[in-house]
């Protein structure tokens, strides 16, 4: 009965432990799809530079990463570097009349899905890709948020968008010096309407990095639901030209570098010799880790290394109590053995390390038990088709809990078991101990 | 004043007697009562000799035996067993004498249920460090002395009671110890058994020179003894020697 108990609580440590784990390295595979494993930036970009690209980015990009990859250590261990230009501003929808605050940022496609194949951790998450079509640097991605608030339903394909109708325009006064926002879209780049039938044509304004406000239109080639609705309302991914077209007039500025590598065990050792190739840098770099990065990763999983501690206390005390009760009982069934035994010759000390080493067995043999019934819990559950929406996806993915791919949780998990049952023997085991010979032999 | 003699010096020092208890008290507290087990007994256990004490239930017989087998203290008075000061043994010291020198033979037989008969005999000779194929012989030799060499695989529960009862005689004399304390050890038995057991233990004693004493109230043991005592209200009324 306490061996079963033991082995149901090692199971569910198994079930918490390997739902962390598979928690941990889905979030991770995920950042490190979208981000890389180390991010360079301009020093102090992170806390002063979002707001001021003027002052705040990486130059000539390209040249970096050509460093990295010739690098004799880096080189080889490096799978993709991509760029990655934050932009900010306002879009809008001159049919419409609407407009919004967008976030977004400049990619290079190709290396973004590149990115989005890797795979570390062998957990087959379907990759997300980036779909701007790479012949055509004037198209953008919006979230389905932007796309419905800009009334531009109708141009692209998520169902979830309806336009709405639009109430009277408030009369109230208008001021004759503020410019007509198309006034400040540049001619330079003819947006094309006969190539881009079918789609919508917006107005992005930004805050260039010369501080003078710069304007263009691009097309909306399609939206896509963002995992949360702040992003899925001010989300635009643009190609890398565009973003740098409307920040910079330099074309190789960027405000990160992202680095992924192939084995995410050399991410630490991979992220110092980034900083010691790029110490000597004109403009001061920062190199960021993962956790560094992006905080989310490191509050979700904390979050979820409390929730599992907490299970592992809570069925750790369970257990300490079942096994001390059952200790207790084993002695005081065992008095007269225990007295025939001092009789014999048996050091008191003896006879505490016989039901201590009992206590020690029943915690590992239960616990054996307990690991290799939870291999097969987790087995039916990894293949039940169970199905669960993570807080950063958008779409359902399969329930899978990693345990026997993660031998140092199987033992820890083991090892805290005995260990448990072991102290949990010590109290009963120094009672046992303590008893006077002729009492024990006169017990009944 | 006589300096007691550690246990290791006694273990090759030749003894005058097996047990002396001088002026030797022992009180008990049953609740709010206090019961006087023995009192003032002066009492010595010649080496080699097969002695029975003899009195009523509650006369102190069981008293003197655990305190003779270093399995209880006394109050008052100076008890020397193989010639270590009792008094001035610590526990663990207690316990390696009892290991070493003294064999048990229990009225309940107090036979590990779990064990076989093989492994019971075996016992005392693990504590003791013995290698295994020492013990496995002196165990095989021991169970052929008691006449259960065909029963050594058997369990307690196996056996009946007067088969348990010579493990238990076999377990004690296994490590061929100088004292062998038994405590009423034919009360669980039928009459046959009992003068077998006797019997047995006499021969063995013969064997091995062992120095036995006995308690009981069943006056057929006398019949086998060489030296007795009689114990009423914790204190010696008679002695004699056959």
């Amino acid at each position: 009965m306490v061996m079963s108990s033991i082995a149901v609580g090692v199971i569910a440590l198994a079930l918490i432990s390997g739902f962390v784990s598979t928690i941990r390295y889905a979030l991770y595979t995920s950042i490190v799809r979208e981000q890389g494993h180390v991010q360079i930036m301009a020093k102090d970009y992170l806390d002063l530079g979002s707001s001021n690209p003027g002052d705040f980015y990486v130059e000539d990009w390209q040249k970096v990463a050509q460093k990295l990859r010739d690098d004799p250590e880096l080189g080889p261990r490096i799978r993709v570097v991509a760029p990655l230009l934050q932009v900010g501003g306002v879009a809008s929808y001159a049919q419409s009349g609407a407009s919004l605050g967008f976030r977004g940022a400049g990619y290079m496609p190709e290396l973004y899905n590149e990115m989005q194949q890797w795979d570390g951790f062998n957990l087959n998450l379907d990759p997300v890709f980036l779909t701007l079509d790479p012949a055509d640097k004037n198209v953008v991605l919006v979230g389905a948020g932007l796309a419905q608030q800009l009334q531009i339903c109708d141009f692209v394909t998520v169902e979830s968008c309806q336009d709405f109708a639009r109430g009277a325009e408030p009369e109230g006064p208008i001021d004759e010096n503020i410019a007509d926002l198309s006034d400040l879209v540049s001619d330079e780049v003819d947006p094309g309407a006969e190539v881009h039938t079918g789609m919508a044509s917006i107005d992005l304004m930004v805050a260039s990095a010369d501080g003078a406000p710069n304007a263009r239109s691009v097309w909306v080639q399609d939206a896509v639901t963002q995992a949360r609705r702040q992003q899925d309302n001010s989300f635009i991914a643009m190609h890398l030209q565009t973003a740098q077209n409307l920040l910079y007039e330099d074309q190789t500025h960027v405000s990160q570098i992202m680095v992924q590598f192939h084995d995410s065990n050399y991410a630490t050792a991979g992220l110092d010799r980034i900083k010691a190739v790029l110490a000597n840098e004109a403009r001061p770099m920062d190199v960021f880790s993962v956790e560094e990065f992006n905080d989310t990763f490191t509050r979700v999983v904390s979050m979820f290394s409390v929730v599992q501690i907490f299970v592992g206390l809570v069925v750790s005390l369970i257990i300490m109590f079942m096994v001390a009760n059952t200790m207790a009982i084993i002695v005081m069934e065992r008095v007269n053995e225990i007295g025939t035994l001092r009789a014999l010759g048996q050091f008191r000390s003896g006879i505490r390390n016989m039901f201590l080493m009992e206590g020690l067995l029943l915690g590992a043999v239960s616990a054996t038990v307990g690991v290799v019934t939870a291999t097969g819990v987790v087995y039916l559950i990894n293949y039940a088709g169970l199905e669960w929406t993570t807080p950063t996806s958008t779409e359902p993915i399969l329930i899978r809990i990693l345990f026997l791919e993660t031998p140092t949780v199987v033992f820890g998990i083991w090892l805290l078991i005995s260990l448990v049952a072991t102290v949990s023997s010590v109290f009963p085991a120094i009672r046992a101990a303590r008893y006077s010979i002729t009492d024990a032999l006169r017990y009944v | 004043m006589q300096q007691p003699i550690t246990t290791e010096s006694s273990i090759n020092l030749p003894v005058r007697s097996a047990a002396r208890l001088t002026n030797v008290s022992k009180t008990y507290l049953l609740g709010k009562t206090r019961i006087n087990a023995l009192r003032n007994m002066t009492l010595d256990v010649p080496i080699g000799s097969f002695g029975v004490v003899m009195g009523p239930s509650g006369s102190g017989k069981s008293t003197l035996l655990n305190i003779i087998g270093c399995i209880e203290e006394h109050d008052f008075g100076s008890v020397q067993v193989l010639d270590a000061d009792i008094g001035e043994l610590s526990d663990r010291e207690m316990t390696r004498l009892r290991r070493d020198q003294i064999g048990f033979i229990f009225q309940n037989f107090s036979l590990i249920p779990v064990l076989t008969a093989a492994e019971n005999v075996e016992y005392p000779l693990i504590l003791s460090g013995m290698s295994a194929r020492d013990r496995a012989d002196r165990v095989a030799e021991n169970l052929a002395a008691v006449g259960l060499s065909d029963r050594a695989g058997h369990r307690p529960g196996e056996l009946s009671g007067g088969q348990r009862q010579r493990v238990a005689i076999a377990r004690a004399l296994v490590k061929r110890p100088k004292l062998v304390i038994a405590d009423e050890p034919t009360a669980n038995v039928d009459s046959a058994t009992a003068h077998e057991l006797m019997q047995m233990m006499t021969h063995i004693q013969q064997d091995i020179g062992s120095t036995f004493f006995i308690a009981t109230h069943d006056p057929m043991v006398l019949e086998y003894a060489n030296q007795h005592w009689s114990i009423v209200d914790g204190s010696i009324t008679n002695s004699g020697v056959f």
